[in-house]
């Protein structure tokens, strides 16, 4: 089913999760993950009320389950879906420095899921994945304990992140600041 | 870390590529062939390349940074659509130049 919840003003996140989790491989795969993708962005442009067309989005998909994050045009936005378990601390420290680490330290359950999808969807935001991910992206804990992301480019770019638990999946967004 | 010496031979590469991309995306390994794309293919993720990254860092008892496998896809597939340019022999490649170093 398709669901959305609104994460900050006028930006939606949208979910798709199956009933019962079937996780093909191959090709068949990736034909139903990006079916997963293409009901959450249903669920998301209809709770934004956006029509498509006006709409920025950022799309992921994993193991049959969707994720899109529905934006006004002119948002820089970008969004993860992950299982939680499917990632390490291995996998996580291959791509953090320490004060990352220890930015996630109130999140020790999905640590390393929330690091590698908030870099994950930020990598995306910047609209150069390949370019930035993941030396180029900083996680920080700023004041007010808010989570960001910060690029590390001229001039510097910093996003504002979120995540969202549904089942055994993690879904992790940034946005850029209004 | 061992270091596995099949890879040192460098004919045994493309084989221990074809071996380490069918067991981490889990598929049958006479689906995986040199020119697979693994993204459009095979439904591979970004974390999968990861996965096969510490394969083979864990074939050639070295730390291979995860940095540097983005920096050499970036740079091998400039321009093209990573679903389509990320192929079996990309992998192998890299895994040369891996082991060279």
């Amino acid at each position: 089913m398709g669901s959305a919840v609104r994460v900050a003003d006028g930006i939606w996140l949208g979910m798709f999760q199956p009933e019962r989790l079937v996780c093909p491989r191959g090709h068949a795969r990736r034909l139903a993950d990006r079916a997963a993708a293409a009901r959450a962005l249903t669920a998301g442009l209809k709770a934004s009320s956006l029509r498509a067309s006006l709409a920025a989005f950022s799309l992921s998909h994993t193991e049959g389950v969707g994720a899109a994050l529905v934006g006004p045009r002119s948002l820089g936005l970008g969004v993860d879906v992950v299982r939680v378990q499917r990632v390490s601390r291995r996998h996580a420290w291959a791509i953090l420095i320490p004060s990352e680490w220890q930015a996630l330290r109130g999140c020790p359950r999905i640590r390393p899921a929330l690091a590698w999808a908030l870099k994950e969807a930020a990598a995306k935001a910047t609209g150069e994945p390949a370019l930035h991910f993941p030396s180029a992206l900083r996680i920080v804990r700023s004041t007010g304990d808010r989570l960001e992301v910060r690029v590390l480019c001229t001039p510097p770019l910093v996003f504002h992140g979120g995540w969202e638990g549904r089942g055994l999946f993690l879904y992790a967004w940034v946005t850029a600041p209004c | 870390m061992p270091r596995d010496p099949s890879l040192v031979d460098r004919s045994d590469t493309g084989e221990l590529v074809r071996r380490i991309v069918a067991e981490v995306l889990m598929v049958p390994i006479e689906k995986v062939c040199p020119e697979t794309k693994l993204v459009a293919e095979l439904g591979a993720e970004s974390i999968d390349f990861l996965d096969l990254v510490f394969r083979l860092e864990d074939t050639l008892g070295k730390r291979i940074p995860a940095s540097r496998w983005s920096e050499f896809v970036r740079e091998r597939t400039a321009g093209q659509d990573p679903a389509i340019a990320i192929t079996t022999d990309l992998v192998r490649e890299f895994a040369e130049r891996e082991a060279s170093l």
